[in-house]
């Protein structure tokens, strides 16, 4: 499985990532913080905070 | 070649067991940003033949129904399931209409009906729930009319329109536990229980999974709620009462990620086969 370099835009912790999806909500490594996947290229994935839950979300 | 489109307004994990599905089963499913779309009814370029709403937002997952709709592709829940689902009084409504056993309920808008309703439905305590909304948010058990009041006052003072509107439900008395069936085109695949200490048993609240057994009367009430608010793919939420089992909810765009392990049952896979049978009905 392809692995990509990415890092926190909160704490500016690096770390690897695999199996992602554009749009998909992790958590940065170190800070813990709740990114969403921004972009993929080649080996980068560009991250930025996931937005607050909102109150019509979910089921 | 017919295609499939995942809508969605964030990836979360149910999303990506239904991509990985695909993957699996071969089949073309574009993924697309709900964020992104212009909804223009006049320029609007599909290349897809069917979507799969997934979107996280209800609010905006049902515009995007109704604008597929408009155009002429279809929607996996349409948007008449979809609007008597993401509403629990129409819900209750529908299921009432339909004789499928559900939780007792009223819907009230000041606190001296609340009362009455409440007299009339046999006492405190009742259950309070925004009409919309999910992951037990703002569900308050009440239990005397102190609670009732300061409750009452609460969403007049500070809520808005649609929370001055008060569905009130019975509470029902549960096992530590209540049931979440997986209704795919009116057949239970399979069941979940959700262990609580708590009265609210949402996963997303603490709730523990466990495999739930298909029995005789959970597939027949699963089916009669799935024909009631007009098929699709839903996920049921059940309490086992004393005069059997009775619906408290059930849920258009069903979040099943930690199901599928308890159970065995690839919910994501039924989904799929789902997708490519409305497809081939096209």
């Amino acid at each position: 499985m392809q692995t990509y370099k990415a890092q926190c835009p909160i704490c500016d912790g690096q770390f690897t990532l695999s199996g992602i999806e554009l749009s998909e909500i992790v958590s940065c490594n170190e800070c813990k913080s709740r990114l969403v996947i921004k972009s993929i290229k080649s080996d980068q994935v560009q991250l930025a905070e996931a937005p607050a839950v909102e109150e019509d979300w979910g089921q | 070649m017919k295609s499939i489109a995942l809508l969605h307004s964030t990836i979360r994990g149910d999303e990506k067991l239904i991509l990985e599905a695909a993957r699996r089963k071969d089949v073309d499913m574009k993924i697309i940003d709900v964020r992104t779309e212009v909804l223009d009814p006049y320029r609007y370029e599909a290349d897809f033949d069917l979507v799969l709403e997934r979107c996280i937002s209800t609010v905006k997952g049902t515009h995007a129904t109704r604008f597929y709709e408009a155009i002429g592709i279809p929607v996996i829940n349409s948007g008449t399931v979809a609007a008597i689902c993401e509403d629990k009084f129409l819900t209750s409504l529908t299921l009432l209409k339909h004789k499928v056993p559900t939780v007792e309920f009223v819907m009230v808008f000041s606190l001296e009906q609340a009362l009455k309703a409440i007299r009339d439905m046999g006492g405190f305590p009742v259950i309070f729930k925004p009409s919309l909304g999910s992951w037990g948010r703002l569900l308050s058990k009440v239990n005397d009319i102190d609670a009732l009041e300061t409750v009452i006052e609460h969403k007049d003072v500070l809520g808005s329109p649609q929370q001055k509107a008060f569905y009130i439900q019975r509470y029902v008395e549960k096992p530590g536990r209540d049931i979440r069936s997986f209704v795919v085109d009116g057949k239970a695949i399979c069941a979940i229980y959700r262990d609580s200490p708590h009265w609210i048993t949402n996963t997303a609240r603490g709730g523990k999974a466990s495999n739930c057994p298909i029995t005789k009367d959970l597939s027949k009430i699963s089916r009669q709620a799935s024909d009631a608010v007009g098929g699709g793919i839903l996920a049921m939420d059940i309490f086992e009462t004393e005069e059997g089992l009775k619906i408290n909810e059930i849920n258009h765009t069903m979040e099943f990620k930690n199901s599928e392990a308890p159970t065995g049952v690839s919910i994501s896979g039924a989904i799929v086969d789902y997708c490519i049978q409305t497809l081939k009905k096209l």
